[in-house]
């Protein structure tokens, strides 16, 4: 996964400042995220391993499978990276794309996950308190485990927020095992 | 099943009621790699340098290198039970130790845990194990003596308190003992001592916690020990908390003496580190930042002025200096000192006193070369009864060594040279002291006196170790007075001159040895 990081962020910036000038985030968005999936696909995983093929000829097989829906500039992008042998890290490339725009539109995505439901009166509260606490606009996707017992988790990037029972639980363990 | 004294309910419900679990935000990331104790860590964007990160199963890591895409990190102790993906926190502190009194008399690990069994230390500061030395302007020169109690180095080698002094020899030429001799000597004189060792075995450690017991001089030592069997990280920083310890003396207006024992394998330790983080090898395969390894270390052993000591302690200590002594050891391979790191920590420290095995094996012990070894600024901390008389031995060894030399091919020696030949060997024979067994001030001067004025022409060179046995059991039953005023004061002058040339004539006259 993040072994990537390094090799896809020159494409995955290459690949914003493309669609930034052209005004064509949304269509790149999508392509990208096509293209992630045909390339995780397991069967088009095995093919792209195989030495069999060539490079050219790798690149020419993920333009075929999608076909008209990529745009010349998307197509080019293929070919470059099947000729680099970079085909494979293009959903780290499309990982980082997203951030990027995230970042440039003043957005973040923020992942919650509580004991119970929360209501909606609840989740407004959270994303408001977010969006205070962070500096920008909030995506809110949320979740249930129960084992957290209570309370919740908040996850931003990298931050994480861990307001639950069991971690309180859990400091309590160990400052009485000590 | 034994109940712990901690454990009964009402401590157990205070605590309960005390705890307190505060909700903050934190920076977490997931290891992707995981190998011989090193971990990769994707995340932890604002980590720092020599941060202390959280892993699962209360196991810590200190983040060593900062990358772009990931943190490289060493796991503190045993890493058996990570695996990839497991998550990792800042802590947003640096690596602290327990310090304080209460660290006297136990045996810890390196990150100030106990290992003695002898339950939880209670303490109540912490300080990190990485800290700045003190600066000029907060420094007093070195002007009190350090008394190791071998003669051989308090009058040849002196050792000012706040000074770095190297001990430096081959394996098996009395390294760990002099270091010892030295802790024993301390007992009585509030200095506090730290003994920190690196990559030793367990139960040289275990010998060394007995002896100290034994000589009573456990009650104002803490052993900081990370053995061979603990992690390169454990032993790489073993020194720095040992030094953050001793600094809690220093830094209250005391003063302490820590033993690095020894710095060759802390350095084997940290070139294990770098390697599988991948830094790039230098000079035997040692990172570039060796010698700093080694420098930011021992300048933190310094003398404080009071003033910084006054600051320090907000005004609670006024008018005291505080020190920290350092005698780092070295091991050096066939007596090979241009090795990278013993020339290294020769540049860095005030001095080496050199052992060497073919003195060892001749039964001369301590082993010291008397002509490698220096002292740059011990002489201005020197009692100055030590010094005035210590000088003559000093030279009478010098001249001897040149002229042995000479005189295994001459078979006709003049007089003159034959009497320095006869007093070199005295005055060798004089030098040896047997472990544990330190001399006060006033038996080192009464020795020293008894070589500088001619007391030993007329005792045969086997029987030398005999007449000085005698000589100090005759001197404390008969000049006990003297001997407590000389170990008093320190001071030499006319009258004590002749007091003493008159003890050591009643027992020319009638000691038996």
């Amino acid at each position: 996964m993040s072994d990537f990081t390094t090799i896809a962020r020159p494409y995955a910036k290459a690949v914003y400042d493309t669609a930034h000038e052209a005004s064509s985030l949304d269509s790149w968005s999508d392509a990208l995220a096509n293209l992630a999936n045909v390339i995780s696909d397991s069967q088009m995983s095995e093919l792209l391993d195989s030495p069999d093929l060539g490079k050219t000829r790798k690149g020419e097989l993920v333009i075929q499978v999608l076909g008209d829906e990529l745009t010349s500039q998307q197509q080019n992008l293929v070919k470059l990276m099947a000729e680099n042998g970079r085909l494979k890290i293009m959903p780290d490339v499309v990982e980082q794309f997203e951030v990027a725009r995230a970042k440039a539109e003043n957005k973040i995505e923020a992942e919650v996950v509580s004991a119970f439901k929360l209501t909606a009166k609840q989740t407004n509260e959270l994303i408001n308190t977010l969006k205070n606490k962070l500096g920008c606009d909030i995506t809110l996707t949320t979740s249930i485990d129960e084992s957290l017992i209570g309370g919740v988790i908040i996850k931003a990037g990298d931050t994480i927020i861990d307001a639950s029972m069991k971690s309180e639980l859990d400091s309590l363990a160990l400052s009485l095992g000590r | 099943m034994q109940l712990n004294p901690s454990e009964i309910s009402e401590l157990i419900k205070s605590r309960i009621e005390d705890f307190d679990h505060k909700v903050e935000a934190r920076t977490e990331g997931t290891i992707v790699s995981l190998s011989d104790g090193i971990i990769r860590i994707h995340g932890l964007a604002d980590a720092m340098q020599g941060e202390m990160i959280e892993l699962p199963c209360d196991t810590f890591a200190m983040a060593l290198n900062l990358e772009r895409d990931s943190v490289g990190a060493v796991v503190l102790g045993s890493y058996g039970h990570l695996t990839e993906g497991d998550t990792a926190k800042c802590t947003g502190r640096i690596l602290e130790v327990p310090i304080g009194e209460a660290m006297l008399g136990r045996v810890v690990d390196a990150l100030g845990m106990p290992i003695d069994g002898k339950g939880p230390i209670d303490t109540k500061l912490t300080a990190p194990v990485e800290k700045i030395a003190p600066g000029v302007i907060e420094r007093k020169s070195v002007d009190q003596p350090v008394q190791t109690g071998l003669k051989a180095i308090d009058a040849m080698v002196p050792i000012g308190r706040g000074q770095r002094e190297l001990i430096i020899g081959d394996r098996q030429t009395g390294k760990t003992a002099v270091a010892i001799d030295a802790i024993i000597n301390q007992a009585g004189t509030g200095v506090k001592c730290i003994y920190v060792a690196i990559g030793q075995k367990a139960s040289t450690v275990a010998n060394i916690v007995r002896k100290l017991e034994e000589h009573g001089a456990m009650e104002h030592t803490t052993i900081v020990a990370a053995s061979a069997a603990e992690s390169a990280a454990m032993q790489y920083i073993a020194p720095y908390s040992g030094c953050s310890m001793g600094e809690y003396f220093r830094d209250r207006g005391q003063d302490a003496l820590i033993i690095y024992d020894d710095l060759t394998k802390q350095a084997w330790a940290y070139r294990q580190v770098s390697l599988l983080l991948r830094r790039p090898p230098g000079r035997e395969a040692y990172p570039g930042d060796v010698f700093y390894l080694h420098s930011r270390l021992l300048e933190r052993a310094s003398r404080v002025n009071a003033e910084y000591v006054e600051e320090f302690t907000k005004g609670e200590v006024k008018g005291q200096t505080g020190s920290l002594t350092a005698l780092p050891i070295i091991e050096t391979q066939d007596g090979d000192v241009s090795a990278f790191v013993p020339t290294n920590v020769i540049s860095i420290t005030d001095g080496q006193i050199f052992l060497e095995s073919d003195l060892f094996n001749a039964g001369i012990r301590p082993a010291i070369n008397a002509g490698l070894s220096v002292s740059r600024v011990g002489g201005a901390a020197q009692t100055s009864i030590i010094k005035k008389l210590g000088g003559g031995v000093r030279l009478a060894l010098a001249q001897y060594r040149e002229l042995a030399a000479f005189a295994q091919f001459a078979s006709d020696l003049d007089s003159a040279t034959r009497a320095q030949l006869e007093l070199g060997e005295r005055v060798t024979e004089l030098m040896k002291q047997g472990q544990y067994s330190p001399l006060s001030v006033a038996e080192m001067a009464f020795v020293l006196y008894a070589a500088n004025e001619g007391y030993l022409n007329d005792v045969p060179v086997n029987k030398v170790v005999a007449y000085e046995a005698a000589m100090l059991a005759d001197m404390k039953s008969n000049h006990g007075d003297l001997m407590a005023q000389i170990n008093e004061s320190g001071d030499y002058n006319d009258d004590i001159s002749t007091a003493m040339e008159s003890a050591l004539d009643n027992f020319k006259a009638n000691g038996v040895y």
